[in-house]
């Protein structure tokens, strides 16, 4: 008897669980673009970074255009018809070395072929 | 390629050539257009990778609200964006800043001239929608300060679906 019953509690688990998994997982609200970009790592914590290292070695920058460019297609690349979110780094050579200008987690990468 | 310093401090590099092999060897099989999230570690001064011609950085600190009317329409890091120089200790944030030609404060530049009741900043047409992937180019058009001498206008808009056109006014 007991191990009749045991067996049927078994069995209702078991049918039950991945229906519960299902649900939560139905019920998980989609992650807005913003949240997924800004996604949490706890383990990383929040406040303000230091960047120790130039991502181009010093010697070989020559220009750093600021915040707010505007322009034209350059090399092939679409322009930003808006103030630009991000600077320009201008440097000698043809193949140059970038490093991460401080510690963390390479999160996001998009990859694409271009012939610049 | 995204670098997450801690939650509310992003670096993006744009238009890397190519990537470090170690960095590419955690990153899996990427194709052109992916854009997965990846999860590599990475030390202070260690090479990501290797640029061929102009190196695209952008700083970005999720507790800076910059001015836009409607920060909806852009991005997730546009709206909080900052200037990677000054992010950098001393000397090292004096001597980036030489390699500028931008005089003005602030030294490192503006995007937001957004302000309530007035024509400056940054206008987008009704409709056109946030500033996803598929919308972030459609028809805007910008009325702002020159980002290396703010004393000259810039009037910027796109011809369709060609390159922008950029007037400037003084």
């Amino acid at each position: 008897m007991l191990i009749g019953l045991a067996l049927l509690a078994i069995m209702v688990a078991l049918f039950l669980v991945p229906r519960l998994q299902e649900e939560v997982h139905e019920n998980r609200p989609e992650l807005s673009w913003y949240e997924t970009v800004w996604r949490n790592y706890p383990e990383l914590g929040e406040g303000t970074v230091t960047y120790e290292y130039t991502p181009l070695d010093e010697n070989i920058i020559t220009s750093i255009s600021p915040l707010g460019h505007i322009f034209h297609h350059r090399d092939g690349i679409p322009g930003h018809p808006l103030p630009t979110d991000h600077t320009y780094w201008v440097s000698e050579g043809t193949e140059k070395v970038v490093g991460a200008p401080a510690r963390g987690v390479i999160t996001r990468i998009l990859s694409w072929e271009t012939t610049r | 390629m995204t670098i997450t310093h801690t939650n509310t401090s992003k670096s993006v590099f744009w238009h890397l050539s190519e990537l470090e092999p170690s960095v590419l060897s955690q990153a899996g099989e990427l194709k052109s257009g992916d854009n997965p999230d990846v999860y590599i570690p990475i030390e202070a001064g260690q090479i990501i990778g290797k640029a061929t011609g102009v190196l695209d950085f952008g700083a970005y600190d999720k507790t800076a609200i910059l001015s836009f009317i409607h920060p909806e329409r852009y991005g997730p890091l546009t709206r909080h964006t900052v200037c990677p120089l000054d992010y950098f200790a001393e000397p090292t944030r004096s001597f980036l800043y030489s390699k500028t030609d931008r005089g003005a404060e602030p030294r490192g530049g503006k995007i937001d001239f957004d302000q309530p009741g007035k024509l400056v900043g940054n206008w987008f047409i009704e409709g056109t929608g946030d500033s996803t992937e598929e919308n972030r180019w459609k028809k805007p058009v910008a009325f702002v300060h020159d980002f290396l001498d703010p004393k000259y206008l810039r009037v910027s808009s796109l011809r369709k679906h060609s390159r922008p056109m950029v007037d400037c006014l003084q």
